[in-house]
């Protein structure tokens, strides 16, 4: 029986669903955005001469933030595709819910990493300035 | 089945005429020809045979004819799961820049590589086609682009929008190494 508070909360048979297309398409959206952003950040960086330069340029506060939004947009992304792709094709109860724990896993992972690194890069810029600044 | 485009109705049934699939049980190709004027092919008859009538699972590839759509639609996927894996190849990148100049020049090494270059490339190309496979989408969710002509037009806008903007991008990134 469908509840008068059910149909308020949009809880169909299948429980969710409406969320996971909404975000699929919110986070598509921003990362069409942030790639496009970062298309022109990678051909910078083909200009950069040594570690050094590009270690400047993502340290930068406007690319590291664009980096870190595009980083958690995309993993959050990649978690809702990769979700879509299991529920489709894996059937056996064992195996998909390890399937959908791993993805959450690997995306957290990824998203994680590329977090951590980037706020250590801009840190990192931040200590160096520093050191060249009590130097001089 | 009530919505398939009648066009692609005759199409199926024509095929499942003139089909290679003729090796299906004869018990269940006497009693098919209901199913083929509803423009269900012989393979997906031979499909339900095995498996008793069940229905099939979604999405099941196996049973429908091919359309520049759903090629798409399967090349939107394919590119899906490869930048799914080749985002380690961002992590890697970022990583080594965090850790110090010897990781980063080993990582800018390989990348630099002829396999590293082929990969990245790519990456690139799988990016644009979901990018731009993914405004489709966009596209699509407003409710416009539905008839057979606006299809086509953003299927191949996205096939060939995809290639332009990898080589256009390879072909700037080239100009630029040389010049730095």
């Amino acid at each position: 029986m469908r509840t008068p508070l059910a149909r308020v909360y949009g809880l169909g048979s299948a429980r969710n669903g409406t969320e996971h297309f909404w975000y699929q398409r919110l986070t598509g959206l921003a990362n069409a955005v942030l790639v496009t952003l970062c298309v022109v950040l990678v051909l910078r960086l083909q200009a950069a001469q040594d570690y050094f330069e590009a270690l400047e340029i993502v340290a930068s506060p406007f690319v590291s933030f664009l980096l870190l939004l595009l980083v958690v947009s995309g993993a959050f992304h990649m978690k809702l595709g990769m979700q879509t792709i299991i529920e489709d094709y894996i059937h056996a109860p064992l195996l998909k819910s390890i399937a959908l724990a791993g993805n959450v896993f690997f995306c957290s992972c990824v998203g994680g990493a590329c977090a951590f690194a980037l706020l250590k890069i801009s840190g990192f810029s931040l200590f160096v300035k520093l050191i060249g600044f009590l130097g001089a | 089945m009530t919505d398939t485009p009648p066009e692609s109705r005759k199409l199926a049934s024509e095929a499942s005429h003139t089909g290679k699939h003729q090796a299906s049980p004869s018990s269940f190709v006497s009693s098919s020809s209901s199913l083929e004027s509803e423009g269900v092919t012989k393979l997906a008859q031979e499909e339900m045979a095995l498996q008793g009538h069940r229905r099939p699972l979604s999405p099941h590839l196996t049973i429908y004819k091919p359309s520049m759509t759903m090629v798409m639609s399967i090349f939107h996927r394919l590119t899906g799961g490869a930048l799914y894996l080749g985002t380690l190849l961002l992590v890697w990148w970022l990583l080594a820049l965090a850790s110090g100049e010897e990781a980063f020049e080993t990582v800018s090494a390989v990348f630099h590589s002829l396999l590293g270059q082929v990969i990245l490339f790519g990456f690139s190309w799988a990016l644009f086609h979901h990018m731009l496979g993914g405004i489709r989408h966009l596209i699509w969710d407003t409710g416009v682009g539905f008839d057979r002509e606006s299809r086509f037009f953003l299927a191949r806008l996205t096939l060939i929008g995809s290639v332009v903007l990898t080589l256009l991008f390879w072909g700037v990134a080239l100009l630029l190494r040389l010049v730095a």
